[in-house]
């Protein structure tokens, strides 16, 4: 009884914080469509026509006008087949799954060490802050697909490299935010009077910035995931992320390239899975820093405005 | 603070970033687990390969020597040797560089002369339908990536339209063999115009186009939304206000009075623009097949197809280095230009 009423204080908390947002139109259609893409990378084993396929095995199928089993559209086959012959729509259906998985964990990861590095910064201060802030500077000056690209390269491509080089090259832009919250936060008088009474800074830290300090980074995370999707297809794309047979839309749309004369099904639809996807975490993101910081209206994530948001202009 | 301090704070901290960077690649390279004489030799060398190599980058040696060998040789413009093309690294980014180079300054180019008009519009009639498609403009723009928008663009001009060329500078492969251009910087679009052969010139534009489309539209958007916004913040403030109350046209105060000072940030953005695109760059050179450029060069040393069935092989790392650290001077020395250039606008910016 009593955790029921909870959840639903909780949930009621939930609908008073989040219902404006759904008055508005632009929030709307983000919710709509990453959750349509979400449902397709959860279910993506489910609803796929062609389950076996999406996760690699080939089936080559031949048609009278194109070669190497890349087949047109069919009853059979709503997308058209790619090059092994394997269904475009289960490819695709299976190649969201791994670009939601690999943006969820690239930003999971950039956050934690974003939140280690810019909190221990701006708590302490002095010369810890002025040494991990230069640290995170070259980081943030290095254009960041191209370190992924040398981490890839040294490391070899595949699945968790991929996150390692992502995430590796992510965390700078949440340590500068976390940083400039810790700083606030360290003067405030709660802080001020744990500290007085004794209390540790790694619980100072843990107790009373993290939490505080965590929800600002939130409005954030929505375009970084948008964004870690893009890189992710980049570095996929170059060939230096997910290896065949698993299935990447990025992998997909560089595979199309050397068709594009032939056969414009295979470049058209994956790009648009991968837009709608990336499109819809930009609206809610850009929907929710409206109200947060309307003076950001239209800056879109993406490293360059990142770094613009940290500019005096 | 003053303007010299300033200036030198900001080339000595340029400095340390190139120097991070350049930390960063030699432990990617030398210190990771694994044999770092075998990522520089390639694939299958020969035990006595490994020893020459040992003994020249001097991998049996402290780390600090090591590193010593390392950051000298760099400054001194030596980035090793490509194992798939056999040649010094350095020589084959210059090379590249030029074209790369250009097409990302006319990409920023053409960002500013397109959104820099469609922005100040845009400020002058707040939430109009050319405003909103702007924000939608931009919104899908940055979505979209430049490596699908270019096959798209290839789709609808060359396969549907067979208006535009697929790619290659002056749309052949052998073009540039028919018709020769003199190596005077090493880009074709200012060798061609600076030799005074416009024939080749219009070939070579006119097979740009599809390319410079593909990396323009983010910027565009980008440079639209900038304008917008430093317009509608200039507008509002009081000398504005007073310039109207003199009774001047409100067009002569957009262009005289309020345009001066919204165009400050917008420059800082086509500056960080040009920076950011060479990202893009490798891209379309991937894509609409524009060598030399730095996308081939990437192209090289990853040492992989387009396609999935061709087999990883062990990446050119001298190259992918060499092209990275270069990358990343470039960046640094953009981004300190735009700190100049910023400065020169505004010395408030020292505070």
């Amino acid at each position: 009884m009593q955790s029921q009423s909870q959840a639903n204080k909780a949930f009621a908390r939930l609908a008073r914080i989040l219902g404006p947002f759904f008055h508005e139109k632009m929030f709307l259609a983000g919710f709509i469509m990453v959750g349509a893409m979400v449902f397709i990378a959860v279910f993506a084993p489910w609803i796929s026509p062609y389950p076996a396929q999406g996760e690699g095995q080939t089936a080559l199928t031949t048609c009278p006008q194109s070669a190497a089993g890349i087949c047109p559209p069919s009853a059979e086959h709503w997308f058209g087949t790619e090059i092994t012959g394997r269904d475009l729509m289960s490819r695709i259906f299976f190649g969201i799954r791994t670009s939601v998985e690999i943006s969820v964990l690239v930003v999971l990861l950039a956050i934690s060490i974003g939140l280690a590095v810019g909190l221990t910064a701006g708590y302490f201060g002095g010369m810890v802050d002025e040494a991990l802030m230069r640290i995170t500077d070259v980081f943030l000056s290095f254009p960041h697909l191209i370190l992924a690209l040398v981490i890839v390269a040294v490391l070899g491509p595949g699945f968790n490299d991929v996150i390692y080089a992502l995430g590796a090259t992510w965390w700078p832009a949440f340590a500068r935010r976390a940083r400039a919250q810790a700083l606030e936060i360290r003067s405030k008088p709660y802080v001020v009077m744990a500290k007085a009474s004794g209390v540790t800074s790694r619980s100072i830290l843990g107790k009373h910035i993290l939490p505080n300090a965590i929800s600002p980074l939130l409005v954030q995370i929505s375009v970084d995931l948008g964004a870690a999707v893009l890189a992710e297809a980049g570095l996929s794309f170059l060939g230096l992320g997910i290896r065949p047979p698993t299935a990447d839309l990025g992998v997909i749309i560089a595979e199309s390239a050397n068709q594009i004369t032939t056969s414009w099904w295979y470049a058209l639809f994956p790009g648009l899975f991968l837009a709608i996807l990336v499109i819809g975490f930009n609206l809610l993101g850009e929907s929710v820093r409206d109200r947060v910081d309307p003076r950001l209206r239209g800056f879109i994530g993406t490293p360059l405005m990142s770094k613009l948001a940290g500019r005096r202009l | 603070m003053n303007v010299g301090w300033y200036v030198a704070r900001r080339a000595i901290l340029s400095f340390f970033v190139i120097i991070g960077t350049i930390i960063i690649t030699f432990y990617l390279s030398h210190l990771l687990p694994g044999n770092p004489a075998a990522l520089y030799a390639g694939s299958n060398p020969s035990p006595q390969e490994i020893q020459r190599i040992t003994q020249l980058y001097g991998f049996n040696q402290p780390v600090l020597t090591q590193f010593w060998i390392y950051i000298t040789g760099i400054f001194r413009g030596d980035l090793g040797t490509s194992r798939v093309v056999r040649q010094p690294v350095a020589y084959l980014v210059l090379q590249a560089l030029p074209n790369s180079l250009t097409l990302a300054a006319m990409a920023a180019g053409i960002a500013g002369i397109i959104g820099i008009p469609l922005g100040i519009l845009a400020s002058r009639s707040r939430n109009s339908k050319l405003d909103n498609f702007l924000r939608i403009f931009s919104i899908g723009a940055v979505a979209v990536p430049q490596f699908w928008s270019g096959l798209i663009l290839q789709l609808v001009f060359f396969s549907g339209l067979h208006i535009f060329p697929l790619g290659a500078y002056g749309g052949s492969l052998f073009f540039l063999q028919q018709h020769p251009i003199p190596t005077i910087t090493g880009s074709y679009v200012i060798d061609a115009l600076v030799s005074g052969n416009l024939a080749a010139e219009g070939q070579i534009l006119w097979s740009l186009v599809l390319p410079l489309a593909t990396l323009s539209a983010y910027p565009i958007g980008v440079v639209t939304r900038q304008t917008r916004a430093a317009m509608l913040g200039t507008m509002n403030q009081d000398f504005i206000r007073t310039a109207r109350a003199y009774g001047i046209p409100r067009r002569e105060i957009e262009m005289k009075y309020a345009l001066k000072n919204a165009l400050a940030p917008v420059l800082v953005v086509l500056g960080l623009i040009f920076a950011g695109s060479l990202i893009g760059v490798v891209f379309v050179e991937d894509i609409f097949v524009l060598q030399p450029g730095l996308g081939a060069l990437i192209r090289t040393g990853l040492g992989v197809g387009t396609t999935s069935t061709s087999l990883i092989s062990v990446p050119d790392v001298p190259l992918i280095l060499g092209v990275a650290i270069v990358t990343s001077i470039v960046y640094v020395v953009t981004n300190f230009a735009v700190d100049m250039i910023q400065l020169a606008i505004d010395r408030r910016i020292t505070v």
